[in-house]
């Protein structure tokens, strides 16, 4: 069967998520006798971030990169890695997002559920705080300020500590810190670095409270159409490379933060304020726990396993 | 070779008189079609391109200039000026210049500019005596400022496409929009002491003092500048600029000024939502178009046919110019932007230009085609207005047309002209 | 604007005035919504900068009124001949040629439209099916967005085929021609 995927990404080509679904589909292509071959389709050429799952969906690509914060609008159990605090060191996401464990069982079953299917899970690592001139240690430093977030659980966070959230779009991130129309925001390590946030704020605060993951998804209709043997090829890459990954999104993390250490001030929480945080921030738990739907208690109850 | 067939068949459809939206709609479509991609994309396209936060500035910033036409704000405006320049000679149309200048920096569109300061102008200058060709030209031109001085609705359908900061995007052009009131200007008092204008002063009949016109013309400036102070000092996005520009406008209107009345504003709300929704047809038929293209890798093609052949910034500069002024004839605006920046935009970085500069040159090009015959918008406007015929008015855009290439080599060769502002910051 | 009066007689059939009445009045409700917009923006604006209290609903809520308010225009556009056209050539053309083409423009308006409400209808009863909702603390469901596309484009489809109609029936034109751009 000679068949060739349509592959999108939402960010630029040599950003972390696209070399990782060029890698897959360079292995794929390479085991499969180049009967696979792939288009790849970086920096929301072809589909922006928000319409992934839907132009998955509908058949406008065959494999998108989409993230845990947007899928979560339909499953609303993928804000469990919004949840301050319950993904931060490599222990609790080996025993909670790689294969065979509860969390990623259930919400893969869920994400079949919706007529999609996740060929891998792609590790994207811990968000961190930019601030433009304030430096930020304890929850009380944030009060009355102004972060940029994305996502409700995201939201919750900001507002547990006193600060506003303000929805802004990708786009004007980096003009609303450099102006001030905010005075911080939330984001990826790689973000602080690839959109040049370092040149508009003094500060990244390591709070790495909350994990991010992306999937590269597939319809059902895909997945299914595809042989045993392709099915099997896709399986064992994507494991292969889920696990690389996991290592790598460790040292990215490092190395972006030594990077930007020269460029503005890393604040890295002591312990002791660490645990200001997780108590400023616990009713975001709570909340996630008591108004989230059946699949949200169930890996909720998962997280609290792996504490 | 498939490149090229795209693109005759567009432009085929294009100058048949189909609706330019629906061109570019049926060729992204048929495209799809074609490569065998579910069309299911194409409500898609059309869902992300009006669930913009961006574009939302567009039909606020419409309604705002509506409102302030039919409020006839324009003349209280163009009085104090006048009272302050009026006295030398071809002050009228100093005046005029310096009036479509600061309505530029409430109007994000010229066509709102050339009606507004048009109707008030023209007859002061023809009764003068002032030559009539010069007239027309200083007002077609003087009008064009509107999109590149912010708020500008072409700055922002480009920074939509081409992905950069709209603000930084207004920012940009406030240099360039500055120094073509500058060498209007110049031209101006030129032009008048060369017998445009009558030898005498521009002595006012209005017996009203300076302070009392120039209170009378106040709002109209604090609107201005709070729209784009806001954005410079971080106060907010442009798309909330537009917001609080309508609201000012509005309280001024309505309370302060109480010049429009309901009929009035219906007018103007209708108005804008014809316009809005007929640009947003043709920004959702350009994204289908522009998707499609991408399947077929045309503008990677076009950008490495390019890196290969053409050598430096200065020919890439110089062929598109070619390209935009021929282009603009016949076309102008957003459909301009639309059609030719999915091509070209991954073009820029082979030889290094600044998107930013590029967005400013290309709105330059767009003043150009709005004065340009036989398809120029100002044009049409000016000669409706002012009951004239199509050809004085052509005449006298002849020497801004000049003066509009000379700004065009000024801001290649000193770019920091529209970089310094946006990225002092 | 339109002058009824210039209009051939068939225009002022009862059915093409309820159309036209429709569509307009549809349009002109959706156009308002560009000023409450207008309005909740420049709320927005003053809470959060004096009241450093910004609100949850305020872009979402825009972004949904834009959606509503574009989509439900587009008829009205075409009703009113306002769609930037290149006019040069087909204003030149003999009146045959240029009604000719008219009539092309009609059809393909019709195709365009009734296969963009279509598969926008699939799409939003895709996203119904699946429950898919944005990730904001509105949650609102995706066929809030979707719903617009196939009311504005079904309806911009019945008013494209009317003109066809009224056009290759009873050879009635509008007065108006198609328009360049002002902008
Ligand atoms: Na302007
Ligand atoms: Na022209």
């Amino acid at each position: 069967e000679d068949r060739t995927l349509r592959v999108a990404t939402s960010v630029p080509q040599h950003h972390y998520l696209t070399r990782a679904i060029q890698t897959f589909a360079d292995r794929v292509n390479e085991r499969t006798d180049g009967e696979i071959s792939f288009e790849v389709y970086p920096a929301q050429s072809l589909v922006t971030d928000q319409q992934m799952d839907q132009a998955v969906a509908n058949g406008t690509v065959d494999i998108g990169i989409a993230s845990a914060s947007i899928l979560a609008g339909t499953i609303p159990a993928f804000n469990i890695f919004a949840v301050p605090f319950y993904f931060d060191t490599r222990e609790k996401l080996d025993h909670s997002v790689t294969r065979g464990n509860p969390i990623r069982t259930t919400l893969d079953e869920e994400i079949e559920k919706k007529g999609l299917h996740a060929a891998f899970w792609i590790p994207y690592g811990s968000i961190a705080m930019v601030t433009r001139d304030k430096p930020v240690h304890v929850p009380d430093d944030m009060k009355g300020m102004k972060i940029r977030t994305f996502g409700s659980t995201v939201s919750e966070f900001v507002e547990a500590v006193g600060a506003a959230p303000v929805v802004t779009s990708g786009g004007e991130q980096f003009l609303a810190l450099q102006r001030g129309i905010v005075d911080g925001g939330l984001t990826g390590w790689s973000s602080v670095t690839d959109r040049r946030l370092y040149e508009v704020s003094k500060y990244v605060v390591a709070t790495d409270h909350m994990y991010e993951t992306h999937f590269a998804l597939m319809s059902s209709g895909v997945w299914d159409s595809l042989s045993p043997e392709t099915q099997k090829i896709f399986q064992e890459v994507g494991e292969e490379m889920e696990s690389e990954l996991m290592d790598e999104i460790f040292t990215v993390n490092d190395k972006a933060k030594a990077e930007l250490s020269e460029k503005m001030d890393v604040i890295e929480l002591t312990d002791a304020e660490k645990t200001q945080w997780k108590e400023a921030t616990r009713s975001v738990a709570e909340h996630f726990y008591e108004s989230g739907d059946d699949v949200s208690k169930t890996v909720f109850e998962e997280a609290e396993k792996v504490q | 070779m498939e490149s090229l067939f795209v693109l005759l068949a567009l432009l085929a459809l294009l100058f048949a008189g189909i609706p330019v939206g629906i061109a570019l709609t049926a060729t992204g479509t048929g495209l799809l079609l074609l490569k065998g991609i579910p069309i299911a994309g194409v409500p898609e396209e059309f869902l992300a391109s009006f669930n913009s936060f961006i574009l939302l500035a567009v039909p606020i910033f419409l309604l705002t200039s509506n409102i302030l036409l039919k409020a006839g704000v324009a003349k209280d405006l163009f009085d104090a000026v006048q009272r302050w320049v009026g006295g030398i000679r071809g002050g009228v149309a100093v005046a005029t210049i310096i009036s479509c200048g600061i309505f530029a920096a409430i109007s994000g569109s010229s066509v709102a500019v050339a009606a507004m300061i048009g109707t008030v102008a023209i007859p002061e200058m023809t009764r003068r005596g002032y030559d009539r060709p010069f007239v027309m030209g200083t007002l077609a031109a003087g009008a064009t400022l509107g999109i590149l001085i912010p708020p500008s609705i072409p700055l922002i359908v480009y920074a939509a496409v081409a992905e950069e900061s709209t603000a930084s995007m207004f920012l940009a052009g406030i240099g360039p929009g500055l120094c073509l009131v500058a060498a209007f200007l110049v031209y101006c008092l030129v032009k008048s002491h060369r017998g445009g204008a009558p030898e005498t002063g521009d002595a006012m009949d209005d017996p009203r003092s300076r302070l009392t016109l120039s209170i009378k013309a106040a709002p109209t400036i604090i609107i201005a500048l709070t729209m784009i102070g806001g954005i410079y000092a971080g106060i907010f996005t442009p798309t909330e600029s537009s917001a609080v520009g309508l609201t000012m406008t509005l309280v001024y209107v309505l309370v302060l000024r109480r010049s429009l009345d309901f009929k009035g504003l219906r007018e103007a709300v209708v108005g804008a939502g014809l316009t809005t929704a007929n640009l947003l047809l043709i920004i959702g038929g350009a994204n289908v178009f522009g998707k499609a293209l991408l399947l077929y890798r045309i503008p990677f093609e076009i950008s490495n046919w390019i890196a290969t052949n053409i050598e430096t910034a200065g020919l890439f500069v110089l062929i598109v110019t070619a390209l935009l002024l021929v282009l603009g004839l016949f076309l102008e605006g957003i459909a301009m932007i639309l059609i030719v920046l999915p091509v070209l935009l991954p073009s820029l970085g082979v030889n290094g230009i600044d998107p930013v500069w590029f967005g400013i040159y290309f709105v330059l090009m767009i003043e150009l085609a709005l004065i340009t015959p036989p398809v120029g918008m100002n044009l049409f406007v000016i000669q409706s207005v002012a009951r004239s015929d199509l050809n004085e008015v052509i005449r006298g855009v002849i020497p801004y047309v000049v003066i509009m290439m000379g700004m065009v080599a000024l801001i290649y060769y000193v770019p920091s002209i529209v970089l310094y502002i946006p990225f002092s910051g | 604007m339109t002058h009824d009066q210039h209009r051939p007689r068939i225009r002022s059939h009862p059915l093409v005035r309820l159309l036209d009445k429709a569509v307009m009045g549809i349009a002109e409700l959706s156009s308002w919504i560009y000023l409450l917009i207008g309005a909740i923006v420049t709320y927005e604006v003053v809470v959060r900068y004096v009241f450093n209290a910004p609100t949850h609903w305020v872009e979402e809520m825009s972004r949904l009124g834009m959606v509503w308010a574009t989509f439900l225009i587009l008829a009205a556009c075409l009703n009113q001949r306002q769609l930037i056209t290149i006019t040069l050539l087909s204003n030149a053309a003999g009146p045959r040629v240029s009604a000719a083409l008219e009539a092309i423009t009609f059809a393909l308006i019709a195709a365009l439209a009734l296969v963009i409400a279509w598969y926008g209808f699939e799409s939003m009863m895709q996203t119904v099916s699946i429950g898919r909702r944005t990730n904001t603390t509105l949650s609102l469901p995706y066929w809030s967005f979707y719903l617009p596309i196939v009311l504005g484009f079904a309806l911009l489809a019945v008013q494209a085929l009317a003109e066809l109609v009224l056009l290759l029936v009873f050879g009635a034109r509008a007065n108006e021609p198609f328009e360049p751009e002002d902008i």
